[in-house]
């Protein structure tokens, strides 16, 4: 069960196979909480969020198109939309809080971050200043978060290549001068990184249509 | 001008995805030109190109400070996988028993089919039978029970590793703050940590809560009672550990008091305190 791909998973939770649920749990269930963790700040409305993803994948696997992009693609997805309705419920909730960050960005009449706080927890914080909008902002955190847990999920090699060519502004050929590598090994570790951040990244629409 | 075709066209754009800056098609390094055409009349080339250019943006939106400058990809690498708790596979494996007219995997056989096995064997052999199947049973038992303690004690491991992480993260900031929670009886039992970063709530006075209940933390301002999150549980040590970065909705800095109470799950919020702290004005 632990070999077969996505796509046969997907068929067999859709036929009622319990093992094949949790075998797509143990496969991608860290991911998604990382993702919520990150997004919502709160564990416990993470975990709520996992728990939404996975029966939707229970009870509607079937909408799943393997032509259209792969089940984390599809996962992350749902896990967006569960994630920002929590989102919008908190921030209909009264204000409860307000975090003045001591660096000027804070403060009264300062571009105060307008926070809600949730039954479950802590919700995300509503950018409210004059030249944020908050659904940008907020399609921008949901990015953030995607990136950061996927960076967080990569072998060393390939992470340590991303960061000398982000950080260090370094080409395929400097890279693998600096670290002694061939360039085929440079570059193939490179595309494995780039295409695992692709893939997790392409359901977001708002990032696909800039 | 030589054309290019559609796989050399996918080729070069997955080689040029390997260079951040390298997405500029309307500069003039050569051999670029004719990539460009072929974009322009390729949807397949188009797609790949937007999406290339997205995941760039995307890192770069990710690597964005909140005072407009860049930080640094080593920093956002270096973050700690966040683990998932036991509980939540837990949670998992009962979606399927929750939903009705879910098809059942297996279905036990009926007992008119079990009977007459039994006739057929004669008593004496079907009893040895069970009792073949019940020491099977037994054994296929123990080893998963077994392969279920080993699971879980690694998964326990891969959390407290999680919280100490977390733990060390504040503890080697110069401005974090920590307070002790205590006990009805004033005892002190934990404790409160955080930076401006990092939370860490850390107790090995609860117990596991009973089904249906949990214990939640909250922060009490002016009589009002805000609820913040929940404690988990690895081993007997009970946290609770969350991010206090720019996306935060709660303040410990505020004064008001930081508190944990057994609460139904889900609801509740009103629960006598069993740990309380108090908090920095």
């Amino acid at each position: 069960m632990d070999e077969l791909g996505d796509a046969e998973l997907v068929v067999r939770i859709v036929a009622g196979d319990e093992r094949a649920l949790m075998v797509a749990y143990d496969r991608h269930g860290a991911t998604l909480f990382g993702i919520a963790v990150r997004f919502l700040g709160d564990r416990e409305s993470a975990a709520e969020v996992v728990q939404e993803v996975f029966l939707s994948l229970w009870q509607r696997g079937a909408r799943f198109d393997v032509a259209a992009g792969s089940l984390i693609a599809w996962l992350i997805g749902i896990a967006r939309h569960r994630s920002l309705d929590r989102l919008r419920a908190a921030s209909r909730r009264p204000r409860l809080v307000r975090t003045p960050t001591g660096d000027g960005r804070g403060g009264a009449g300062s571009g105060l971050e307008d926070v809600a706080s949730t039954a479950g927890g802590r919700a995300a914080v509503m950018a409210q200043g004059a030249e944020a909008d908050p659904a940008v902002e907020v399609d921008r955190r949901w990015t953030r978060s995607v990136v950061r847990a996927s960076l967080a999920e990569l072998p060393e090699a390939e992470r340590h290549v991303l960061v000398l060519a982000y950080d260090e502004g370094l080409s395929q050929s400097q890279i693998a001068a600096r670290l002694g590598l061939p360039i085929g090994t440079v570059k193939s570790r490179t595309r494995r990184a780039m295409a695992a951040l692709r893939a997790r990244l392409v359901e977001i629409p708002e990032l696909m249509d800039r | 001008m030589k054309p290019m075709d559609h796989a050399e066209a996918h080729e070069r754009l997955a080689d040029l995805a390997l260079e951040p800056a390298a997405f500029d098609l309307s500069g003039t390094a050569e051999g670029l030109h004719p990539l460009q055409a072929h974009i322009e009349g390729c949807a397949t080339c188009r797609a790949d190109l937007v999406a290339w250019r997205a995941t760039h943006d995307a890192i770069d939106d990710a690597l964005a400070t909140a005072d407009g400058h860049r930080g640094r990809l080593a920093d956002l690498a270096a973050e700690p996988p966040i683990v998932s708790p036991t509980s939540l596979r837990a949670a998992i494996a009962r979606i399927p028993g929750s939903n009705e007219g879910a098809t059942a995997v297996t279905s036990a056989p009926a007992g008119d089919q079990r009977l007459e096995a039994t006739t057929r064997f004669g008593w004496r052999r079907a009893a040895a039978l069970v009792a073949a199947v019940a020491v099977a049973v037994l054994g296929v038992s123990l080893l998963r029970d077994q392969s279920a303690r080993l699971d879980l004690a690694q998964s326990e491991t891969r959390e407290l590793a999680s919280v100490t992480a977390v733990l060390g993260r504040v503890l080697s900031d110069p401005g974090r703050h920590v307070v002790s929670l205590t006990s009805a009886d004033g005892t002190a039992n934990g404790s409160v940590a955080w930076s401006g970063h990092d939370l860490a709530v850390m107790t090995r006075a609860l117990e596991r809560p009973p089904t249906g209940q949990t214990y939640r933390c909250w922060i009490e301002r002016d009589g009002a009672r805000s609820p913040v999150g929940e404690m988990w549980f690895a081993g007997d040590l009970a946290y609770w550990t969350g991010s206090l970065d720019d996306w935060a909705t709660i303040s410990l800095d505020g004064g008001g008091r930081f508190g944990v109470s057994l609460e139904p799950a889900p609801g509740g919020g009103h629960g006598q305190p069993v740990l309380v702290a108090d908090l920095p004005g």
